[in-house]
């Protein structure tokens, strides 16, 4: 009952007038668009002759503008929301500059779109808004017909030849009149399925024509997890000669300065006081010694050697929460994805530690359809998000990201958090 | 002496302040960073300042800021500045304004006591002391090292030496020789890099150090 009444009242809904004015616009938007592509196939020709040549940018740009109206409009009118595809960079040099505009394949994919969408767009603007008009028109035929016979009162046409004619019937009287309306209602009644019909392909082919491609938005995600791996492995490298320059680098030339002091004590005979400052630069190299250890384990943990759940479980004794941890792989993975999820469950662990308030952790490794899958499980008191300030998620996730894996957080308040990393397995 | 010293490192410093003291000289001030540096120099007024060069907030270079901007407003300050690096480009910018009183060392050169004493002594008296790493980087980096290759080994030695701040008596102390030996290499020097001779040990090293920076 209620889809009846739904497909009753779709003439009138919102999405039919602005599929309805999105017809009317299809006119001359497609003679725009043949005219730009007409233009871009004879400045191409003449081009041939190199004349004309930098005319081509030009009308390739007015190609891309019709493309980004286009965009515009399926975001408007048709809801349909396509992002703007990247461009290419460019090259200095007006050779770079031409290459740049005449080998940029969105400008190309969209005067193919401006080409299909010549015909296509006559068929949308008769099926959508000159179908709507005839619908209208025979709906209101009674009045229209009756506004003409007051109009005409007084002049020679005689009364039978008043009205509409069609293959030469005349619909002269009231109830011709009436029969008429009814079939403009029909007509309006099926209208908005009529007006759809095409542009179920159009819906079909802007996305493909007019969007990214898929290789393109790979780039944009390549470039972008790119730039984050290097500054990324920049930072580590920074923080790894902090670290040196402040810790052990220090140490060993305090140790340096206190043997030299021991050894001017020797010089002048005070052997006690010596012998109490040798006993406390043994004591600093062993200190010295610990903290080299912790920063060889932060660049690359030795466990990790002998595979992922022995470091995991190394990792679990070292953490404060009681932690478990079940691996149940095949096979090792590449040895990148194993470092990758070690770090991520080290930081894991930790976050857990500090902010969850939890009382144990689970860390799992499993296999899934080929694809690597960490999760890791506190029973803390939850709420943790990935945008969640301080939580160091955010980083983790972009991390992630360069590998090609995702990052999923599901911390309903009052807990548990489980957070998961899927990586592709090679 | 009166000493400040400046590092952020808290063993360091307290190692530097004992090594001081136990030699016989008076740390009226130890501080971990440039600011504070400032003040305890306006305070203290010492006679020499020790000072690392990577201090907070950024470390970078504040010491060496510092030390540059100490001596601008008191010329002649001697300053000894503390490296874990060599960067030619520091020794430069301190060498830039006159080369008298200071000093620019690698931190394991506070390991050589005697070394690092002198080296101290030299500056506070208005002398000049770089690191030999400084001085063979600036040496290896020097646009005009064709003239540097013209020299025999003997006197590339002298004239390292030379640059580290060393008087002719040490230079031949150093190298087992009579110091009318050196004298004899240091005109060699000067003659074979078109140097203009000059008596005083600072002066010679600037000149020395202008040459190989070209």
């Amino acid at each position: 009952m209620r889809t009846i009444g739904r497909a009753l009242r779709a003439p009138f809904a919102a999405r039919a007038r602005r599929e309805l004015l999105y017809s009317l616009l299809s006119l001359p938007l497609a003679v725009l668009g043949v005219a730009a592509d007409l233009l871009t196939v004879l400045v191409g020709l003449f081009s041939a002759g190199l004349l004309v040549l930098p005319g081509l940018p030009l009308i390739l740009g007015l190609v891309r503008a019709l493309g980004w109206m286009y965009r515009g409009l399926a975001r408007t009118l048709l809801r349909l929301d396509i992002a703007e595809p990247p461009r290419q960079p460019r090259r200095p040099g007006f050779l770079g500059m031409l290459v740049f505009h005449l080998a940029d394949p969105v400008a190309w994919r969209t005067a193919g779109y401006l080409a299909i969408r010549f015909p296509l767009g006559l068929v949308q603007f008769v099926l959508g808004f000159a179908w709507w008009v005839y619908s209208m028109f025979f709906l209101l035929y009674p009045l229209l017909w009756r506004i003409q016979q007051l109009t005409s009162h007084n002049s020679h046409v005689p009364a039978d030849s008043s009205g509409l004619a069609l293959y030469g019937y005349h619909f002269g009287s009231w109830f011709d009149a009436v029969y008429v309306s009814a079939f403009g209602l029909l007509c309006l009644l099926v209208w908005p399925w009529v007006q759809r019909a095409p542009l179920v392909l159009d819906r079909w082919l802007m996305p493909r024509l007019l969007g990214p491609t898929e290789t393109s938005l790979r780039l944009v995600q390549l470039t972008e997890t790119r730039e984050h791996a290097i500054n990324e492995a920049a930072e580590t490298l920074r923080r790894i000669e902090r670290d040196l320059h402040d810790g052990a680098q220090a140490r060993m030339i305090a140790l340096g300065m206190r043997l030299g002091r021991v050894e001017s004590r020797l010089g002048r005979g005070d052997t006690e006081q010596a012998l109490v400052l040798l006993r406390e630069s043994r004591a600093e190299t062993k200190e010295i010694v610990q903290e080299l250890r912790e920063l060889v384990r932060g660049i690359h943990p030795p466990a990790l050697d002998s595979g992922l759940e022995p470091a995991l479980t190394t990792l679990a004794a070292r953490s404060p929460l009681p932690t478990t941890v079940r691996v149940e792989l095949p096979r090792r993975p590449p040895a990148s994805l194993e470092t990758m999820l070690y770090f991520a469950t080290a930081e894991l662990l930790t976050n857990a530690a500090k902010h969850s308030g939890a009382t144990s952790v689970a860390v799992t490794v499993l296999a899934v359809e080929g694809d690597l899958r960490l999760l890791v499980t506190d029973d803390g008191r939850g709420g943790a998000t990935l945008d969640g300030a301080g939580s160091g998620l955010r980083g983790l996730a972009e991390r992630v990201r360069t590998a090609d894996g995702r990052l999923d957080v599901d911390s309903p308040p009052g807990g548990p958090t489980t957070v998961s990393i899927q990586l592709e397995g090679r | 002496m009166r000493v400040v010293v400046a590092e952020d490192t808290a063993i360091l410093r307290a190692g530097l302040v004992q090594l001081l003291e136990e030699e016989g000289h008076e740390v009226v001030a130890a501080v971990p960073d440039a600011e504070q540096l400032k003040a305890a120099v306006a305070e203290h007024g010492p006679d020499i300042v020790v000072s690392d060069i990577r201090m907070p907030p950024s470390h970078t270079d504040e010491g060496l800021r510092a030390a540059i901007e100490l001596r601008e407003h008191r010329p002649g300050l001697p300053v000894l500045i503390f490296s874990q690096y060599v960067e030619t480009q520091y020794a430069s910018r301190l060498l830039a304004g006159s080369s008298a009183g200071v000093g620019y060392l690698l931190k394991e050169r506070v390991l050589d006591t005697r070394d690092f004493l002198d080296a101290l002594e030299r500056v506070a008296a208005g002398g000049t002391a770089l690191d030999p790493e400084v001085v063979s980087q600036l040496v290896g980096a020097s646009p005009s090292r064709g003239s540097v290759d013209r020299l025999s080994p003997r006197e590339r030695e002298v004239l390292g030496l030379m640059a580290e701040g060393r008087s002719n008596a040490a230079i031949a102390q150093l190298l087992v020789v009579t110091e009318r030996a050196v004298e004899k290499h240091v005109a060699n020097i000067f003659l074979k890099l078109q140097l203009p001779v000059s008596a005083a040990d600072h002066r010679r090293v600037l000149a020395v150090l202008r040459h190989l920076e070209g």
